[in-house]
């Protein structure tokens, strides 16, 4: 190669090394700067009914009755239906449960659906379809319907027949993993039908109403609660929950009282003296847990003793959700005394966090 | 030394082309398998930190990186009643068994993928392989899919590979079906004699046919992109015939002035020999440039583009003095056009009127390129998505419906690896991890943020250190989900939800932000995604493209100077061909960005230009541009080296290359122009940018402001030190 040729590759050289070697602009790094607090616990705000029958942002929220039924024939059911709602942004997701018991044939259904539409807007306070099932509420009107794939359906309209009760003296409560409003119908009218097993069956009776929302998670085994909705046959309703924290310890028990006139008590483990005790248990075949399966119950300041027994040991909620939210929901015998004098009557037992459940793949093994 | 191997080819014109047979013979069975080992991405590199981020999400974090996206749909049933999940499941069912297929996520406990009316499902099909065996082992998984009562539509990474590799062949065959017979017949009308048109196409032919079968052998051992295919045909068809046509005519000409055969061929090579060489190396310099990117889609177009003008070059230089050399006067033989060598020029006149008054003619026509570039300001940048295939394609559509229906590609969603020490559900790395969260959260147009620590506003890490001390405890579906897919020893998956548009500079200015946030020692974050493939795309390009720009202005100006001996000319063919580039850019902005005339030319518009195109253009443009520059300047240069009169040269050169500049950009214009009718809308955007920027510079660059400028600059046009024109290659024009 001569001088010349030399001259000009290396000037072409020195422009293509210039091309080669440039490199691309960078954004300064900054540290991750410390947090600021979460969002404070906000001030309870009274409850206002019936606007806040409707749907609400927090992100959990569910609406849950339960009841005791009576055919034209006289043959007594249980059921329990729920719907949850989780918000995650303007994400939603729904899930639908229900359980039917026959007291007699002692025999149990559930079944579940969830969906991801939100509550349609229209002139009902509420009004969702969940995979099908759809529930209603207007002013002073529920209505509600449900069926499974094997036959078995229920669609029910309810009344409240009393004031609402609210838990904690003005319906919300705070706790370990945050806090919730918290209101109940204790005694509404129920006429409806049921289905069983593809035969439609006219009821009535009377039910429970539960509606709870707010910025709170449910914990699982060892965590989790006994609580239930007792309707005596002199129009008194008890409210009664006792919860375990995480090392499955009990940590607080409170309860509502609403007598039969309509007035309404609040109830705390250490003034008013409540006891509840596990008298026999029961373990599930589908999902080897023990459960609590016969509970006597005392309030010295409803000078109240009652003993509590399910009607069938079988009415586990199994499917439909993560394991360690399965829980057990039954229609259950209420006998015992009040002031010394006898008191019977009908109750929903419910029990959380009694299943293990399996340890999350990537964790096994690790960190034991 | 050219003239001696003009003599030499001629001599030898049977054995020459006898050798180009034996070449195109040998390479022939080749040429239709020449995207056999040619890959559809390439639009990325492996160096980028958005592909290491997706190593990180893929390695630690078991994030499938490569998914088949199935949608249904039924109009009848809402997606959680029980028998649109029994049929979603039969569908599934065979497909959850197949040995790459490593998950299947459908919209049960997944609400997310399900849209707002109910009836439509997305899910994804994560395939454990790389995305190039994905393509064939679709058919697999469709196969195994029963759809029963549902509706489906196919789509996600791999059914867009294959329906890219689909459309860009079609596009391919489309391309050459157009394009050979228009170059042919504007061949016709620039040689008036159907031999003489023949010719040139015959060694377009050739080059096409070589430059194929060359890309089929160099893409065994390297990695080259699809689109190689299409760059190859274009150049191939394009450049094959310019040449040729340069040099026939040349041919012709000395032909005419009564030179025998051997001594037309020798002229020929010598003059337009010399020309079609500098053209070639101008080409290669804009060219090699797409070599300096790291992106393997611009690499192997480049080199595709090489190989394709060296054929051409060595087809010109050899395959057709010999065939013009056994010709001979025959070359005019079967007329069936007008002889434009007969008639009276346009040219002639048009150079006189525009040197009379130059300025007159520079101010509109240069107010008009700028005009016609202003668009540009409006530039946006994007990368490849399923919107580059026409509407009739299955990815195409459903696609359409992750956008519609589930608002995907339209707001931004950036995947961030957060990589850290010890038990990521540990207090320490809960209050990091909840730190960095609400630091992500506070960055400008973040919506949301979904991650294990990022659950509800009234939680702090205490709560959540608390929560998952029992992770297993967690009874909400949505934290029990976040917590089994979302995290793994030593990493957490963030998600950063934002409503920017993907290709927005918004989106990738986060990207760089929520990277610039320095987590602290033993942790790291990586950012992958959409904005940040196109943030590291143009930070990857763009950095090293005003050098490439740098390289090929200052190599093509060198050259240049070499050939003609001027300072003032190479400057003013480097500024007037960026006029003609800015043009074409402006062109594709206002045309396929904006969507004008999208009806006329049938394609959605993009909203953006892909990335690589202004750059892949750039190289081209740049090279064919000078091609013009350089058949009329050398005209220009010889009448000058024999005049001295710089008026006079300027309008016997303008007169005497103006019909084969118009013809050469003529038959370009309809080779690129046939790429406009193509169903990949980059090939498209790349067939329309050439073919404006082709007739922006043959008419009004090379016709009106060359001209004119070279009047303004008079006798500065070709001043040069002698001592520097001593000091060089002797390769001048006319010298």
């Amino acid at each position: 190669m001569g001088p010349k040729l030399r001259v000009a590759m290396g000037c072409i050289a020195g422009l293509w090394l210039a091309a080669g070697v440039a490199c691309t602009g960078s954004v300064d790094e900054r540290p991750v700067p410390t947090a600021p607090p979460a969002q404070p616990t906000p001030a309870p705000r009274p409850i206002s009914l019936p606007a806040d029958e409707g749907p609400h942002t927090d992100n959990l929220e569910w609406w849950y009755y339960n009841g005791h039924l009576v055919s034209d024939d006289g043959t007594e059911f249980g059921f329990h239906f729920v719907v949850f709602q989780s918000l995650a942004g303007e994400e939603g997701a729904y899930a639908a449960q229900f359980g039917i018991v026959g007291v007699d044939a002692a025999h149990y259904v559930h079944d579940f659906r969830y969906d991801s539409i939100p509550a349609e807007p229209s002139g009902a306070l509420l009004s969702l379809d969940v995979g099908g099932w759809q529930l209603d509420i207007e002013e002073g009107r529920h209505w509600f319907a449900a069926s499974s794939d094997n036959g078995y359906a229920l669609e029910l309209t309810l009344e409240p027949r009393t004031p609402a009760l609210l838990h904690g003296g003005v319906g919300w409560l705070g706790g370990p993993f945050g806090w919730t409003y918290y209101y109940s119908w204790p005694r509404m009218r129920v006429t409806g039908d049921l289905t069983l097993d593809g035969e439609r069956v006219r009821v009535s009776g009377e039910a429970w109403f539960d509606h709870q929302w707010g910025d709170f998670y449910v914990m699982g085994h060892p965590a989790g609660w006994q609580w239930m909705a007792v309707q005596f046959d002199d129009g008194s309703s008890l409210m009664l929950n006792e919860s375990r924290g995480l090392d499955g310890a009990v940590t607080d028990a409170i309860g509502s009282y609403l007598d039969p006139d309509g007035k309404a008590a609040e109830l705390k483990s250490d003034g008013d003296g409540i006891r509840i005790d596990v008298l026999d248990t029961w373990t599930s075949p589908h999902t080897g847990a023990t459960y609590p399966s016969r509970w006597h119950v005392e309030i010295d300041s409803l000078d109240l003793e009652i003993e509590v027994v399910p009607v069938l040991d079988d009415q586990e909620v199994t499917e439909g959700i993560p394991e360690a939210a399965i829980y057990w929901e039954g229609k259950s015998r209420v006998s015992g005394t009040r002031a010394g004098e006898p008191v019977d009557g009908w109750a929903y037992v419910e029990l959380t966090g009694y299943v293990e459940s399996r340890e999350i793949d990537w964790r096994k093994g690790l960190y034991r | 030394m050219l003239e001696r191997s003009g003599r030499f080819v001629y001599r030898r014109r049977y054995a020459v082309i006898a050798a180009w047979i034996v070449i195109v013979l040998a390479v022939l069975p080749f040429a239709p398998r020449a995207r056999e080992f040619l890959k559809p991405g390439g639009f990325t590199n492996e160096n980028f930190q958005s592909v290491e981020a997706r190593r990180v999400l893929q390695d630690r974090l078991d994030v499938s990186v490569i998914s088949i996206e199935i949608i249904f749909v039924n109009r009848e049933w809402t997606a959680y009643e029980p028998e649109y999940i029994d049929a979603v499941e039969t569908a599934l069912e065979r497909v959850e068994t197949l040995d790459r297929v490593v998950g299947v996520t459908t919209h049960l406990g997944a609400p997310e993928r399900v849209s707002d009316d109910g009836h439509t499902v997305r899910v994804s099909v994560d395939l454990d392989m790389p995305l190039d065996e994905s393509v064939p082992y679709l058919d697999t998984v469709i196969d195994a899919v029963e759809p029963g009562p549902l509706e489906m539509l196919v789509t996600g990474g791999p059914a867009l590979y294959r329906d890219i590799s689909i459309a860009s062949e079609s596009d391919l065959r489309r391309g050459e079906v157009i394009a050979f017979p228009l170059a042919t017949l504007a061949l016709l009308l620039v040689f008036g004699t159907l031999v003489a048109a023949i010719t040139p196409a015959a060694v377009g032919g050739a080059v096409v046919a070589v430059g194929l079968g060359a890309v089929f052998f160099l893409s065994r051992g390297v990695d080259m992109s699809i689109f190689a295919l299409n760059i190859v045909t274009l150049l191939g068809i394009g450049i094959g015939i310019d040449y040729s046509l340069f040099y026939t005519s040349r041919f012709r000409e000395e032909l005419r002035a009564g030179r025998t055969v051997e001594d037309a061929v020798a002229a020929a090579q010598t003059l337009a020999g010399r020309a079609i060489m500098f053209s070639a190396v101008t080409s290669f310099i804009g060219l090699v440039s797409l070599t300096a990117f790291d992106i393997m889609m611009l690499r192997s177009v480049g080199i595709g583009a090489l190989v394709v003008i060296g054929t051409a070059l060595l087809a010109a230089t050899t395959l057709l003095p010999a065939l013009l050399g056994v010709l001979g006067h025959r070359v005019d033989r079967l007329r069936i056009g007008p002889d434009w060598a007969q008639g009276r020029s346009i040219w002639k006149p048009l150079a006189s009127r525009v040197m009379a008054r130059p300025l007159l003619v520079l101010i509109p026509t240069t107010a008009f390129l700028v005009l016609l570039a202003l668009p540009v300001k409006d530039l946006r940048l994007g990368t490849v998505d399923a919107t580059v295939v026409p509407k009739s394609l299955e990815s195409r559509q459903g696609f359409d419906v992750l956008q519609e229906e589930f608002g995907l590609a339209v707001s931004t969603v950036i995947p961030v690896a957060y990589t850290l020490e010890g038990d990521p559900l540990g207090p320490e790395n809960i209050e990091h991890l909840y730190a960095f969260g609400r630091a992500v959260e506070d960055l400008e147009h973040v919506e949301s943020v979904g991650s294990i620590v990022s659950l509800s506003p009234s939680f702090g890490p205490e709560q959540y250190s608390v929560m998952y001390s029992r992770p297993e405890a967690v009874t909400d579906a949505r934290a029990s989900r976040l917590l089994r897919e979302t995290v793994r020893p030593g990493a957490v998956l963030f998600l950063v939800y934002s409503p920017l548009h993907p290709f927005s500079t918004e989106a990738q200015r986060l990207v760089g932000e929520i990277r610039a946030l320095d987590p602290g020692p033993g942790r790291q974050v990586y950012v992958d995604g959409g904005s940040a493939d196109l943030k590291d795309i143009v930070d990857g390009l763009y950095g090293r493209f005003p050098w490439a720009i740098a390289f090929v202005l200052g190599v093509t100006y060198l050259s240049l100077m070499f050939l003609f001996r001027s300072f003032v000319l190479p400057l003013k063919a480097v500024v007037l061909n960026v006029l003609s580039i800015l043009a074409s850019y402006g062109a594709l902005v206002f045309i396929i960005q904006q969507g004008h005339f999208s009806g006329l030319l049938g394609f959605e518009p993009l909203g953006s230009i892909e990335a690589t195109t202004p750059i892949l253009l750039f190289a081209i443009v740049f090279g064919l541009s000078m091609d013009y520059e350089i058949f009329l300047l050398a005209r220009v240069a010889e009448a000058w080296r024999r005049t001295g009169d710089n008026r006079a040269s300027v309008i016997e050169g303008l007169q005497k290359s103006g019909l084969i500049i118009t013809g050469a950009g003529g038959i370009l214009m309809v080779v690129a122009a046939s790429f406009v009718a193509a169903d990949i809308v980059v090939i498209k955007a790349l067939g329309l940018g050439l073919a404006v920027s082709i007739f922006v510079d043959v008419t009004i660059v090379r016709g009106l402001v060359a001209p004119a400028l070279m009047r303004v600059f008079g006798r500065w046009n070709w001043w040069f030190p002698h001592w520097l024109d001593r000091r060089m290659p002797d390769v001048s024009y006319g010298a």
